[in-house]
C-alpha cells in the first residue's frame, strides 16, 4: 500500500466514523422528541347524576383538546366524589374537573394549579348549596328537622355535606347522629333531590345548579320542594392541573379552553359540553371553601 | 318499431334487475338488523355482568364499564337510523327508553354510598331493567327473524320469477332479432337481385328492358334511374347506328363522286363539243341540251349527297347571329333578283321582313355553315311561295333570346305549306315535294344545325294554315 493510498484510507475512515456519530446523535434526538410528543394527559372527572351522559359530554371536549394540543387527553371517571384525591396517587392523574371541596383539598395536597371554570348554559360558573324539604313536610327551619331523615350527597361535597354540617354547627347542633332519625348519602346531587321527592328522606342537601336543571326538565319539582337554607356561591367545577406538568402545555391548555367560544368549531364542542365558555378561576373562592370545610370538619370531629 | 321493441325489452330487463336488487338489498338490511340485535344483546349481557361483578375482585374498572354502557347506547341509537313498521318503531323507542332508565339506574348504583341493603336494592333494580332490555331484544329478534324468513321466501320467489322473466326476455329478443335480421336481409337482397337481373338483360342486348316491379325506398329510386339509363343507352345506340349508316353512305357517296363525277364531266364536255362543232339538226341539239342538263342534275345530286353524308367539320367562332342573318337575307335577295331565277309566277314581289333583336347575346358557331342553313331555308321559302301562293309572298325572319342558355331564329313564309303527314318526313333525305328537288336540302340543313352542340331545328305549319315556320335553337356563348 503506497503512502498516498494509506492517507486516503485514513481520511475515509475518519469521515465514516464522524458520519456514524452524527447519525446516532440525530436518532437519539428523534427518539427523545418522539417520546415527548406522544405524552398524554389523564384527566379525572367527578360523578354527577348520570355518569354515562356526563362521560359523553366530556368526551366531546377531550377529543377537541387532543386535536388542538397534539397531546392525547384521556378521561377517567370516579365512582365517588372523594375518590379523586386517592386517584391522583394511584392513577397518576395529570388533572381533574373538580367540585369546590375536592378542588380545595387537592390544590393543597397535590399542588394543583386551577386553570379554568366552565360557565353553564344559564350563564353561571358558580353553585351554592341548598337545604330543601317537601312542601307538605311542615319543616321550615333547623328546629323542625329534629328526628327526621336527611339525605346528603357525599362526604366530599361542599354543597351536599359540608355546607349543611357547618350550618347545623352554627345553629348549635353538635351531635348529628342523635339529632336526625337517619342520615344517608345519595351519591349524586340529583339523587338527593329524588330521595326527598320520593319520600325516602325528609330533608336533603345538594347544589342549586342541579336543582335548576331538574326544574327546567320538570317544572312541577319547584312546586313540590321548599328551599329552607342556601350557602354562599362557590366555583362549581374547576379544571385543576398538576403544577409539575410542562409549563408550555399548561399555558396551551388554558389558552385553548379560554378561547374556545371564539371559534365555530369550539362553539360546537361547547354546545355538546353544555357550557357557554370557560373563564379564569377566582382563587379567593377556594379560601372561603377551605374555611367552611374546616368549620364542617370540626363538627364531624366533634361527634 | 324496432326502437320501441328494444326499448320495451330494456325497460323490462331493468325493472326486473331493479326489483331483484331491491329484494336482495332488503334482505341484506334485515340481516344487518340481526347483527345489530346480536350486538345489542351482547352489550346488555356484558353490562349486566359488569353490574353483578362491580366492586368485587372480578369487577372491571369503571372506565371500562362506562365504555360498555356507551357502546350499548350507540347500538340502540343505530336502530332508529333504519325504517321500521310502526309496531317495531314503537318497540325500538321503548327499548331506547329502557336503556335510558338502565343508564340512570346503573349510575345511581355505581355512585351511591348507602348501606349494603340499599346498594343491593339499587343493583337489583338496575339488573331488572337490564333483564327487561334482554327480553325486549329477544322479542324484537323473534319478530325480525319471522319477518326475515317471510321476506327471504318472498324475495327468493321473486328472484326466481325475475330469472324466468329475464330468460324469457332474452329468448324473445334473440328470436325477434333473427326474424328482423332475415326480414332486413330479404328486403335488401330481393331488390338487388331484381337490379342484377335487369343489368344482365341490358348486357344481353335487350336495351328496351325496363324494371316494371315497384321496388321499395331507395331501391325504387335506383330502379327509376336504371330505367332512364337504359332508355338513354337505347337512344344513344340508335344515334350511333344512324351515324354509322351515314358514315357508310358518306363512304359510298365519296366513292360515287370519285367514280361518277369525272366520267360525267367528260361526257358533259363531249356533249358541249358536239353542240358547238357538229352540224346537227335543231332537234338533235335539243336532245344534247337535255343530256347536258341531266348531267348537271346528277352532279348536283352527288354534291348534295356528299354534303349530307360527310358534312365539313364546323369551325367555331364567336359571332353575332343577326349579322349572319343579314348576310344570308342579302344573298337571298340577290338570288331573287338574278334573272336566271325569274319565272312567270315570280312577277309578284317577295318581301323579306326582318325582326331581329339587337340585344341578343353572341353565340359560338361556324359562320359559313350557319349562312348555308339560313340561305337554304330562305330559298326553300321562296320556292314554297313561288309555287302556290297568289298573294304577295312574305318571308319573316326573327331572332330572339328564348332562354338564358339559347337563342332562337324563326324563319316563316306564307307559301303553300305542307300536309301534316309530310311534315314529319320533311328532314329525311331524298324527301321532296318539288319536281326538280334532290330532297337533300333540309336534310343537310338539319345535319349542319345539329353539328353545333345543342343545336336543333323543328318545322311546323303556321297557325293560320298558310306556310311553314322553321325554328332553330342555338346555344349562347358561355361566360366561362
Amino acid at each position: 500500500m503506497s503512502r498516498y493510498t494509506r492517507a486516503a484510507y485514513n481520511s475515509f475512515a475518519g469521515q465514516f466514523i464522524a458520519c456514524l456519530l452524527i447519525y446516532l446523535f440525530c436518532s437519539a434526538a428523534m427518539v427523545v422528541s418522539a417520546s415527548a410528543q406522544t405524552k398524554q394527559l389523564l384527566i379525572g372527572i367527578e360523578p354527577e347524576h348520570n355518569i354515562f351522559d356526563q362521560m359523553q359530554r366530556y368526551r366531546a371536549l377531550s377529543n377537541y383538546l387532543s386535536e388542538q394540543l397534539g397531546v392525547q387527553v384521556k378521561l377517567t371517571i370516579m365512582s365517588r366524589y372523594g375518590e379523586v384525591t386517592s386517584r391522583f396517587k394511584s392513577l397518576r392523574l395529570d388533572g381533574a374537573f373538580l367540585t369546590p371541596y375536592t378542588a380545595t383539598m387537592c390544590i393543597d395536597t397535590w399542588n394543583l394549579d386551577p386553570i379554568v371554570n366552565p360557565v353553564n348554559l344559564n350563564g353561571e360558573s358558580t353553585s351554592q348549596g341548598y337545604i330543601f324539604v317537601r312542601k307538605d313536610s311542615g319543616i321550615r327551619g333547623i328546629k323542625d328537622m329534629k328526628g327526621k331523615n336527611i339525605v346528603f350527597v357525599d362526604p366530599a361535597t361542599m354543597e351536599g355535606y359540608l355546607f349543611p354540617l357547618a350550618l347545623l354547627k352554627r345553629s348549635g347542633i353538635a351531635d348529628m347522629r342523635n339529632f336526625f332519625n337517619r342520615f344517608s348519602f345519595s351519591g349524586s346531587h340529583a339523587s338527593a333531590f329524588f330521595a326527598v321527592l320520593d319520600g325516602r328522606a325528609d330533608i336533603g342537601a345538594a347544589k342549586n345548579t342541579v336543582f335548576n336543571k331538574l326544574v327546567h326538565d320538570d317544572p312541577s319539582i319547584q312546586q313540590e320542594l321548599v328551599i329552607i337554607a342556601q350557602s354562599h356561591k362557590f366555583p362549581e367545577i374547576t379544571l385543576c392541573i398538576r403544577s409539575d406538568i410542562d409549563n408550555d402545555l399548561r399555558t396551551a391548555l388554558s389558552t385553548i379552553l379560554l378561547n374556545m367560544d371564539k371559534t365555530a368549531e369550539g362553539q360546537k364542542v361547547l354546545k355538546k359540553f353544555q357550557a357557554l365558555r370557560f373563564i379564569k378561576p377566582n382563587i379567593d373562592a377556594f379560601v372561603r371553601v377551605k374555611k367552611m370545610a374546616q368549620e364542617a370538619q370540626s363538627a364531624v370531629a366533634g361527634h | 318499431m324496432l326502437f320501441l321493441l328494444f326499448l320495451a325489452g330494456t325497460i323490462t330487463t331493468l325493472q326486473t334487475i331493479n326489483k331483484t336488487t331491491t329484494n336482495l338489498t332488503s334482505l341484506l338490511a334485515l340481516h344487518k338488523v340481526e347483527v345489530i340485535r346480536q350486538k345489542l344483546v351482547i352489550n346488555v349481557q356484558t353490562v349486566q355482568s359488569n353490574l353483578y361483578t362491580a366492586g368485587t375482585s372480578f369487577g372491571k374498572e369503571l372506565d371500562m364499564i362506562v365504555d360498555n354502557v356507551l357502546e350499548l347506547d350507540d347500538t340502540a341509537q343505530t336502530c332508529t337510523d333504519c325504517h321500521h313498521v310502526p309496531l317495531v318503531e314503537k318497540e325500538i323507542l321503548n327499548l331506547q327508553e329502557l336503556i335510558r332508565h338502565y343508564k340512570d339506574a346503573l349510575s345511581y348504583f355505581i355512585t351511591s354510598t348507602a348501606d349494603a341493603q340499599r346498594i343491593k336494592r339499587l343493583q337489583v333494580f338496575a339488573a331488572d331493567i337490564g333483564d327487561k332490555i334482554l327480553k325486549n331484544s329477544q322479542w324484537m329478534a323473534m319478530t325480525a327473524n319471522n319477518s326475515l324468513r317471510k321476506k327471504t321466501t318472498s324475495a327468493m320467489a321473486e328472484v326466481a320469477g325475475s330469472k324466468k322473466i329475464l330468460i324469457g326476455t332474452l329468448a324473445i329478443s334473440f328470436f325477434l332479432g333473427i326474424l328482423i335480421s332475415i326480414y332486413f336481409i330479404r328486403s335488401i337482397t330481393k331488390p338487388i337481385e331484381e337490379l342484377l337481373g335487369a343489368t344482365r338483360q341490358i348486357k344481353s342486348g335487350e336495351l328496351q328492358y325496363q324494371i316494371e316491379k315497384k321496388l321499395p325506398d331507395e331501391f325504387g329510386e335506383l330502379a327509376t334511374s336504371f330505367n332512364e339509363m337504359a332508355a338513354s343507352i337505347q337512344d344513344q345506340y340508335k344515334l350511333l347506328q344512324k351515324t354509322e349508316r351515314l358514315a357508310v353512305v358518306g363512304e359510298l357517296a365519296a366513292g360515287m363522286a370519285h367514280e361518277i363525277k369525272n366520267p360525267m364531266a367528260g361526257i358533259k364536255v363531249a356533249m358541249e363539243v358536239l353542240d358547238h362543232d357538229s352540224p346537227l339538226g335543231q332537234e338533235d341539239k335539243a336532245v344534247l341540251h337535255r343530256v347536258i342538263k341531266e348531267i348537271d342534275r346528277i352532279t348536283a345530286l352527288l354534291k348534295g349527297l356528299l354534303n349530307y353524308a360527310r358534312p365539313p367539320k364546323p369551325e367555331m367562332h364567336s359571332l353575332d347571329i343577326n349579322q349572319i342573318l343579314d348576310t344570308s337575307i342579302n344573298s337571298a335577295q340577290y338570288a331573287l333578283q338574278n334573272p336566271k331565277n325569274k319565272s312567270s309566277e315570280s312577277k309578284q314581289q317577295i318581301k323579306i321582313v326582318k325582326d331581329l333583336n339587337p340585344d341578343i347575346p353572341s353565340i359560338v358557331a361556324d359562320p359559313s355553315q350557319l349562312q348555308q342553313v339560313f340561305l337554304n331555308l330562305l330559298l326553300n321559302a321562296v320556292d314554297a311561295i313561288s309555287s302556290g301562293s297568289e298573294e304577295q309572298g312574305i318571308i319573316t325572319v326573327q331572332s330572339r333570346q328564348s332562354s338564358k342558355e339559347s337563342v332562337e331564329i324563326i324563319i316563316s313564309d306564307n307559301g303553300k305549306g305542307i300536309d301534316s303527314q309530310s311534315l314529319g318526313e320533311i328532314f329525311k333525305p331524298f324527301f321532296t315535294t318539288k319536281h326538280q328537288g334532290t330532297g337533300l336540302g333540309l336534310a343537310i340543313t338539319k345535319r349542319l344545325v345539329e353539328q353545333h352542340k345543342g343545336g336543333s331545328i323543328i318545322a311546323s305549319n303556321n297557325p293560320e294554315g298558310k306556310g311553314i315556320t322553321f325554328t332553330i335553337n342555338l346555344p349562347v356563348e358561355s361566360e366561362s
